[in-house]
């Protein structure tokens, strides 16, 4: 059974322009790409065009990959600079208002197992609404800080490495984001 | 520890960031302190809250919507990129630049037309002076001259 081409490899491919070695690399990792920008992002729609956009800088930027580094901190960093750039730049522009953005929920009990009674589903949504917005809220620092640590399952070193900060930096962050999630939680009446 | 100090780190704690004797010493703090001990369970709450946010229900498949982006920019001839680099230049400044060239050039050339292309003489300019012509006597140029190298100086 042959072995599975290695990433570097693919990334060594890719910068010869190669696009096969490109749909194999991209096949491999949109899931959780897109699964981490879903997460920082609250939207599909953009989070789809952000994916696209982050394998297409990786594309680019393939040539300047350093194989003793690490992939996965080589793509989350694209991945990550990109998010918080895109965000700091929406709300930049005139016409965004953070407050009529809608929130998207799921209607189903998939998350929590429960079983999906309508007052089951409405109490859930509504709590979404509010963490959702809660986070939203975060500097994007510390929003990215916190998804990565949530929802990816990183370490304040993995992070540091990310963010391009310190270990301590990186505490730091999720301590504020924390401080101030916890304060906006527990001023809304949570479902 | 203090309190304040113990809050600070609650949350790598609970992470488990933290070396084993500060683990220790946290968690010790922790049990025996009502206030730290409730701040601990509110981060935690906090935490768990997190995952009311939905995980995406399907990832769509957007490896041939990014490789057609990508085969098109490539597809991009070089004088549309370059076309497309020299776009933003405002046009009234490229309007602007041609037209104080356009009179730089035109009163050079009125000059030389007018002149007939003549070096300008001695009579028509008061300060020409041929290469190595000695210069005009009490002027600035013959006094510094006399200053500092004293007459005769063949080389000047």
């Amino acid at each position: 059974m042959q072995e599975p081409i290695s990433d570097a490899e693919l990334l060594k491919a890719i910068a010869r322009k190669d696009t096969a070695a490109f749909k194999v690399f991209m096949s491999r990792y949109q899931d959780r790409v897109y699964r981490t920008v879903y997460r920082f992002i609250g939207d599909s729609e953009s989070s789809r065009d952000l994916v696209q956009d982050i394998f297409i800088k990786v594309y680019r930027a393939s040539a300047s990959y350093a194989p003793d580094a690490g992939l996965f901190t080589w793509l989350y960093r694209i991945t990550a600079n990109h998010c918080i750039n895109f965000l700091q730049k929406q709300k930049r522009d005139p016409l965004y208002k953070a407050e009529e953005q809608p929130v998207q929920t799921l209607s189903s009990a998939h998350n929590s197992g429960q079983s999906a009674s309508p007052e089951n589903n409405l109490v859930r949504q509504e709590r979404t609404v509010m963490v959702r917005r809660a986070i939203d809220s975060l500097p994007q620092r510390q929003k990215m800080a916190i998804t990565l640590l949530r929802f990816e399952g990183l370490s304040y070193h993995e992070i540091s490495e990310i963010l391009g900060c310190s270990v301590s930096a990186v505490e730091s962050l999720i301590f504020r984001g924390m401080e101030a999630l916890k304060k906006l939680l527990s001023e809304e009446q949570l479902p | 520890m203090k309190c304040n100090d113990v809050q600070q780190r609650i949350k790598a704690y609970l992470d488990g960031e933290l070396s084993d004797w500060e683990a220790e010493t946290i968690s010790s703090h922790i049990k025996s302190c009502a206030s730290c001990s409730k701040e601990a369970e509110l981060l935690s709450r906090t935490w768990e809250l997190l995952l009311a946010l939905p995980e995406p229900r399907a990832v769509p498949d957007l490896v041939p919507a990014t490789l057609s982006r990508i085969l098109a920019e490539s597809d991009k001839s070089f004088l549309q990129k370059l076309a497309q680099r020299l776009i933003p230049i405002p046009v009234p400044a490229v309007a602007t630049i041609a037209l104080v060239l356009g009179i730089f050039i035109g009163a050079r050339l009125g000059t030389l037309i007018s002149t007939g292309y003549a070096e300008p003489s001695e009579a028509e300019d008061p300060l020409y002076l041929e290469i190595f012509q000695e210069l005009p006597p009490q002027s600035i140029g013959d006094a510094y001259i006399q200053v500092n190298y004293g007459k005769g100086d063949e080389d000047l």
